[in-house]
């Protein structure tokens, strides 16, 4: 009679099951086939062609790491840091551990005209940063899952294994914590998602205030990242890495 | 101990052989050849090369008194030669004034008879020399006064010499500056100065030093040597060459030998030559030295028989080439080491020449000179394998001996040139590769190339978090979980709690009961019904309310439907399915199918209502 229970139960888990792939393979060919001209495109030098086509992929609404790789390499090589950068940042969301894509992000940004800025940021949270820095949204969101399943399962181990309870009580204790860790860490990416720019034009003047007239507090230069705080009207308050904070106007900076 | 008793002796043995080897000299020398009468002059009688010589007792010398002061002996190593000497010292006391000859000695050592120079020796009245005072002004405070080199210049004197009076251009001439000093303290000796315009004098090395007789006299001899050469023909005179030195002299030293009783205790005491050099107060004045001039010719090279290659080397030399390896392969360096050696001027020495350097690529040489040799190093590599042999080398120099050139020459030498693979012909455009110091390796940087394939394709700002199908993962997991603690527990429970156990197995007993009823009231068993009937309500009640089954009676019931409050009527079902129950026993027969039937419903409403009841 157990048995027959656990069947079913195992039933409904194939049941549901294609709501976590059907994410995964939203492709079809005609998108294969632009990705591969656009290349050609770019083996021929012909740049906006090549940026054309891979573009026409995004308005399908679909994306990949190494389609905003390809895209950035487009960019630099027309020589428009500022946009091969935002499309660095953009495979980076979903390529994290993607070498190629590091190189060409790091090569990308010691080009950028004022430098880049070193995070005021305190060690523990640098360290928080790093963490989570090479997974994605949904690689974390996958090993949350697990963890949570891995405590489900630990708990009842507890409970049928009378001997092992304690050990199955400290491993619960302990996923329990990396879920918990895990969680903060997702939200913070998820928060981060739509807040976070990259100037794309030559030179941009953050101001004191959301207007033409207002004291320029600082200057940010093409490729440059900043963090969306507040957006207005045609403003956005963006903050540099120094925290200093000011506002730009829209059409200087690309959101991702 | 034994050791150095042994060493002493091997020693001593060797010292005394090598003086019977050497050729024993005698040597007679004065202090000075001008005396006055009242002094003393001393006379050495040296004996080179023994030291085995007794003091020859000395036949009176004409218008001397002699006197033996004793021997000094002195043995010295220079370069591992040993040579032992021995100096009889007497002091010959002036009778009278004159000009006296003393010796020629004649004295018999070690089987040989051994004869010194004669010596011509001055007596004056007056005491001579820079000690020429009066006694007046002696007594006067000496003032330091610049001493007349004309008073000196049988003391101290500087003689100028030359190799050769006739030189050609160029041509190394050797020049040598001595200074004699005879009995007198001279320090702060600077180097020779030569004032010229016609030649160039090289720096004077280090001094020599040694003693010399000179005209009967012993002098204390510092010997500067150089070299020299001429840098234009023509007639010239090199000189005077100058020295300037300080001398030392001893103050007041005349006041106290005319005056023996001065208060002066100690000169008194010691006045003597020895003691004063320790007790006497010394002065130094500033002097400067003259030698005579020198006339010397500068002859030019002779344009006639000058050979084609001559790079003005003077002198007389010879050429030795070596070259390695011999067996290379194309691209290979190989080297020439050309040496040329003999006597001359050899800063005018340039590398000898190859006389084509046809299909070699030739480098400068590296020059290392040594005395009497100048070594040149150079690098030639053959281009091609073609190449059999390195060209024949020529050097020319002007003898400046014979007043020719000549050209020396070294036959072309054979070499085996293999053919030279890629790398080793790379390596004829670095020679210097080696010396090279490796510099840090520039890389390029540029972004790294395409992804070839797309990778997968996911919608855009559709994330997993915010899929359907994960929270219901999510949550049917959590269900799941939840089902199986609950279940977990409930069997616990089951096996842990009696009371609950009985209360939940009660209602299924009942209904296996109850179709037992049915069966047998359908069968028409009447007997076999209202045993089960019996049975089940009997079980079910102990069951429901945790009770034996044995102990369920009419009165217990209606205890416990006051305790629980079960409805009356409920209670009198009970109590008549016990009584009907109870009758069937005895007298089945009077229960028809209506009453059979009315009990098995009064059955089912019983448990129904107990079931729904929460007592």
């Amino acid at each position: 009679m157990r048995v027959k229970r656990f069947g079913k139960i195992f039933i409904l888990a194939v049941f549901f099951l294609p709501f976590f792939v059907e994410i995964s393979f939203a492709s079809n060919n005609q998108d294969v086939g632009a990705f591969n001209r656009a290349n050609v495109y770019y083996e021929q030098g012909n740049f906006d062609e090549a940026i054309k086509q891979y573009k026409s992929i995004v308005e399908d609404g679909l994306e990949s790491g190494n389609l905003y790789y390809n895209l950035g390499n487009c960019y630099f090589k027309k020589g428009k840091l500022g946009e091969a950068i935002f499309y660095y940042e953009k495979a980076r969301r979903l390529i994290p551990q993607d070498k190629d894509l590091e190189s060409n992000y790091e090569y990308a940004r010691s080009l950028i005209k004022g430098g880049t800025f070193s995070s005021q940021e305190s060690f523990p949270v640098r360290l928080w940063n790093n963490l989570f820095e090479k997974l994605t949204i949904d690689g974390l969101t996958l090993a949350l899952s697990i963890f949570f399943i891995s405590i489900l399962i630990s708990i009842l181990a507890s409970l049928f294994f009378a001997p092992l309870k304690k050990q199955a009580l400290i491993l619960t204790a302990f996923l329990g914590l990396c879920f918990v860790v895990g969680l903060i860490g997702l939200k913070g990416k998820i928060s981060r998602l739509n807040k976070e720019a990259i100037v794309v034009v030559e030179q941009a003047d953050a101001k004191f205030e959301p207007m033409e007239k207002a004291t320029t507090y600082f200057t940010l230069y093409d490729g440059m990242k900043v963090e969306v705080v507040e957006s207005r009207d045609n403003w956005h308050k963006v903050k540099r890495q120094d925290n200093k904070s000011g506002w730009v106007r829209y059409g200087t900076i690309s959101t991702f | 101990m034994k050791r150095v008793l042994s060493f002493t002796l091997f020693f001593a043995l060797f010292l005394t052989s090598v003086a019977h080897a050497s050729d024993i000299q005698l040597e007679a020398t004065v202090d000075r050849n001008k005396i006055a009468l009242g002094e003393a002059l001393q006379l050495n009688l040296t004996f080179q090369g023994t030291q085995n010589v007794s003091a020859p007792s000395i036949d009176k010398i004409e218008g001397f008194d002699a006197r033996y002061l004793g021997p000094s002996t002195m043995v010295s190593i220079i370069n591992g030669a040993v040579t032992s000497s021995i100096t009889h010292v007497y002091t010959l006391i002036p009778l009278k004034t004159g000009v006296f000859t003393i010796g020629p000695f004649s004295v018999q050592a070690q089987g040989k008879t051994l004869t010194s120079k004669p010596i011509t020796v001055e007596v004056v009245s007056a005491p001579t020399g820079g000690q020429q005072s009066t006694p007046g002004q002696a007594l006067q405070e000496p003032t330091p006064t610049k001493i007349d080199a004309e008073e000196l210049k049988d003391r101290i004197f500087l003689i100028l010499s030359i190799g050769t009076r006739k030189a050609y251009l160029s041509e190394f001439v050797p020049l040598t500056v001595k200074l004699y000093v005879n009995r007198l303290g001279v320090r702060d000796i600077q180097l020779p100065e030569i004032e010229t315009n016609d030649f160039s004098i090289e720096k004077f090395g280090q001094p020599k030093q040694y003693r010399e007789e000179f005209g009967g006299v012993l002098y204390d001899v510092i010997e500067f040597t150089t070299n020299m050469f001429g840098i234009k023909p023509g007639d010239f005179t090199l000189g005077p060459v100058k020295l300037k030195c300080n001398l030392v002299v001893r103050r007041q030293a005349q006041a106290h030998r005319r005056t023996p009783f001065d208060d002066d205790f100690f000169n008194g005491m010691f006045n003597d030559d020895i003691f004063n050099d320790f007790f006497g107060r010394y002065e130094a004045y500033p002097l400067e030295l003259k030698s005579t001039e020198i006339p010397i010719t500068v002859l030019s090279l002779p344009q006639e028989g000058k050979p084609e290659g001559f790079d003005g080397a003077l002198g007389n030399f010879q050429l030795n080439v070596e070259a390695t390896p011999l067996e290379v392969k194309a691209g290979d360096p190989i080297t020439l080491k050309m040496t040329v050696k003999g006597e001359g001027n050899f800063d005018s020495i340039k590398a000898p020449r190859l006389q084509s350097k046809d299909g070699f690529k030739v480098y400068d040489p590296q020059v290392k000179q040594n005395e009497n040799e100048k070594i040149f190093e150079q690098v030639i590599i053959p281009d091609s394998e073609n190449i059999t042999h390195i060209p024949q080398i020529n050097f020319s120099f002007f003898n400046t001996k014979t007043g020719q050139y000549e050209v020396l020459m070294h036959n072309s030498i054979p070499i085996t040139v293999s053919k030279a693979n890629e790398a080793q012909a790379r390596l004829i455009e670095l020679p210097q590769a080696q010396v090279k110091i490796e510099q840090k390796e520039e890389l390029g940087r540029d972004i790294i190339y395409l992804k070839s394939s797309p990778g997968q394709f996911r919608k855009i700002g559709r994330y997993l978090y915010q899929s359907l199908g994960f929270w219901l993962f999510q949550i049917l997991s959590l269900i799941i979980f939840l089902g199986i603690l609950i279940f977990n527990l409930r069997q616990q429970r089951l096996i842990t709690d009696q009371r609950y156990a009985r209360r939940l197995q009660a209602p299924a007993k009942a209904k296996r009961g109850i179709q037992e009823s049915d069966k047998l009231l359908r069968e028409g068993k009447t007997q076999e019904f209202f045993d089960a009937t019996f049975k089940t309500i009997r079980e079910y009640l102990a069951d429901r309310f945790h009770l034996p089954s044995g102990g369920i009676t009419a009165i217990t019931i209606e205890e416990l439907a006051k305790e629980k409050g079960i409805a009356q009527e409920v209670l009198d079902k009970i109590r008549k399915i016990f009584a009907d129950c109870d009758m069937a026993r005895y007298a089945p027969s009077q229960f028809g199918q209506k009453q059979l039937e009315d009990v098995f419903q009064a059955l089912k409403e019983i448990i129904d209502y107990l079931e729904k009841q929460k007592i």
